[in-house]
């Protein structure tokens, strides 16, 4: 079971899009990697990491100089959790897949949720090598071409495709059950250009994520992202939306939906609606969060998820998972957090009665 | 990047001066000072560019370099309303004190003339009623209205079209948002953005055309244009 466990939620490079939501700034600013998530860019990690981001400030804000030489900066996350899980009714259709506790009734367990050392190297002041290694044995690595015009670029290698909300949570349904959750990497290409408050990419993968257990698709794989940035005053909106289409075989799977991201101040929101067409059914996802920043550093947000498997069963199982929380990042490159979710099944038919609390050691730079 | 190292040499710059610009300002202001770092483009306003000698936030008057402090002040208070954090509990005053020689290495300028003596801020007079009156008129008078607008949300005939000296647009500012001068908030922080302008931008400097007790008249109009609304204000001012 605890075996199960870490392999469930060992969960590889994450980002938080609710910064991104809150500065509107793009996920290019923060991270190397222009689709968010991993190794902090040198704004991301000399600047927000040390300044904004921090609850107690402190001269040695900028001891740690993480690079060698000019050239090659390291990196790291450390995700160091603390698990409990109650069930309290028959299990369900999982949120998530595989359910977490479809014998046990309870279980209690510590566990590194994500270790992941990273480099990049500037090889030239258009060419990047990108490097992910995860001690869970994942691993993310691409060579990026910066020369395009918008701001664009072209990066080959192995990585997760470019869709939606890129959530540090990757059990949400709209990540996981969309195979979009940080250890479906898959080999291919993506191209990108930033022309202003517009963000387009476009990526051809494989379609054979090694990372994942759940995938099947044979044929070539496309998937699309689009986002806008836009400002009304204090509010800061970006909507978007992505795409992803395979063949395998006689069929095709096509994944689809719109997200929307919000900053207004100290709140941020969070949106996302996913379907998945394949083989005659529909799954239907949606991820909903508020959050506000109460003080600087400090954070408290609620969550709100749905998954239905299949729209078109008018009595099929479908099931609920509320979820809330605080963030405190006390100290540059350290987090603690704690979460506590429940699942519900929607017209009793579902996972129900789940109960989940997380607390987290997170340490980064 | 062997160019920066040896560009920091050449400057003689002390190497963990240098190191430590690289890490808490080259993001943004370029290790080269010239306001190109990699996170530029996403910042609006950009970075300031040290190397063109221009700079917004002086004591000194309108066309002169700053003093130290006044760089001291902008990297200690940061710049509100922009991506330029306040330092002061992040560096040792020490350290923003060297990432004043720094900056001001990569500006000819300094090298070539020295700053002139910050203008005096005389004692402030009374905030009143009478004041603020007069300053009310005094802002229509000197033409604030024809950016800032006749209430001061920076809605003025001529807001849609100014532009800085590079040709960017800019906004004339909004008095109306508590906390975000870009110069400071408080009234001697207002008289001396009044008195010195801002180079660079369309705010020109008052100091030779206002005199002293009127510039007052006009802090005291200016701070009177904040909307006070507490919790809207919590709410969309990030900490």
């Amino acid at each position: 079971m605890r075996a199960l466990l870490a392999a469930v939620l060992a969960m590889p490079a994450a980002a938080v899009p609710r910064f991104a939501a809150r500065t509107a700034l793009p996920c290019s600013a923060c991270h190397v990697n222009p689709s968010g998530a991993g190794m902090r860019s040198r704004y991301g990690r000399d600047v927000f990491a040390r300044t904004e981001l921090v609850a107690h400030a402190s001269p040695q804000a900028y001891a740690l100089d993480p690079r060698i030489g000019e050239r090659i900066a390291l990196g790291a996350d450390l995700r160091f959790a603390l698990l409990h899980q109650r069930r309290d009714a028959p299990a369900g259709t999982p949120l998530q897949e595989p359910s977490l506790l479809r014998e046990a009734s309870q279980d209690t367990t510590f566990f590194p949720m994500q270790v992941d050392l990273y480099t990049a190297a500037e090889l030239h002041e258009h060419l990047l090598f990108y490097a992910d290694i995860a001690v869970s044995g994942s691993f993310e690595t691409f060579a990026m071409l910066r020369a395009l015009p918008l701001h664009g670029f072209v990066k080959a290698g192995m990585f997760v495709p470019v869709y939606g909300t890129r959530l540090a949570d990757h059990t949400a349904a709209i990540r996981e059950r969309l195979g979009f959750d940080p250890r479906n990497k898959d080999a291919g290409v993506e191209m990108g250009v930033e022309p202003g408050p517009l963000t387009l990419q476009v990526a051809l993968h494989n379609g054979e994520p090694s990372g994942s257990a759940q995938d099947t698709v044979a044929g070539k794989l496309v998937t699309a992202r689009a986002e806008l940035r836009v400002a009304l005053g204090p509010l800061r909106l970006r909507p978007g939306g992505s795409a992803l289409y395979v063949t395998e075989g006689d069929d095709a799977d096509l994944r689809y939906g719109p997200f929307l991201w919000a900053g207004l101040g100290r709140i941020t929101y969070l949106g996302e609606v996913g379907l998945r067409e394949r083989a005659g059914r529909t799954l239907y996802v949606f991820y909903h969060e508020l959050a506000l920043l109460v003080l600087r550093g400090h954070e408290v947000f609620a969550t709100l998820e749905f998954l239905d498997p299949d729209i078109d069963v008018a009595d099929g199982e479908a099931t609920y998972r509320t979820g809330g929380g605080l963030e405190i990042f006390p100290v540059p490159f350290g987090e603690l957090s704690v979460l506590y979710r429940h699942y519900f099944a929607h017209q009793g038919r579902g996972e129900d009665g789940v109960d989940e609390i997380l607390g987290l050691v997170h340490v980064y730079f | 990047m062997l160019w920066i190292a040896t560009l920091l040499a050449e400057l003689a710059v002390d190497p963990a001066a240098g190191a430590l610009y690289q890490r808490a300002c080259g993001a943004c202001h370029g290790d080269q000072g010239d306001g190109r770092g990699e996170a530029a483009r996403h910042l609006d306003p950009l970075p300031q560019d040290f190397a063109r000698g221009v700079f917004k936030l002086r004591s000194t008057p309108t066309g002169s370099l700053p003093n130290d402090e006044d760089l001291r002040r902008t990297v200690r208070e940061g710049v509100p309303g922009t991506a330029m954090p306040a330092f002061r509990d992040r560096l040792s005053a020490g350290q923003i004190a060297m990432m004043v020689q720094v900056a001001k290495r990569f500006a000819p300028r300094f090298a070539e003339e020295r700053p002139e003596a910050s203008i005096p801020i005389p004692s402030e007079p009374p905030d009143d009623a009478g004041s603020r009156k007069i300053g009310a008129t005094l802002y229509r008078r000197y033409g604030c209205v024809e950016c800032h607008g006749p209430s001061g949300r920076g809605d003025g005939p001529a807001a849609a079209g100014l532009r800085d000296d590079k040709g960017i647009p800019i906004r004339a500012y909004d008095f109306t948002r508590p906390g975000r001068m870009k110069g400071g908030h408080r009234p001697a922080d207002v008289y001396r953005t009044l008195a010195t302008g801002m180079d660079g931008t369309p705010m020109p400097s008052y100091r030779d055309s206002v005199p002293a007790e009127d510039l007052w008249h006009l802090v005291h109009h200016v701070r009177s244009l904040v909307r006070r609304r507490p919790f809207w204000d919590w709410l969309v001012n990030r900490p």
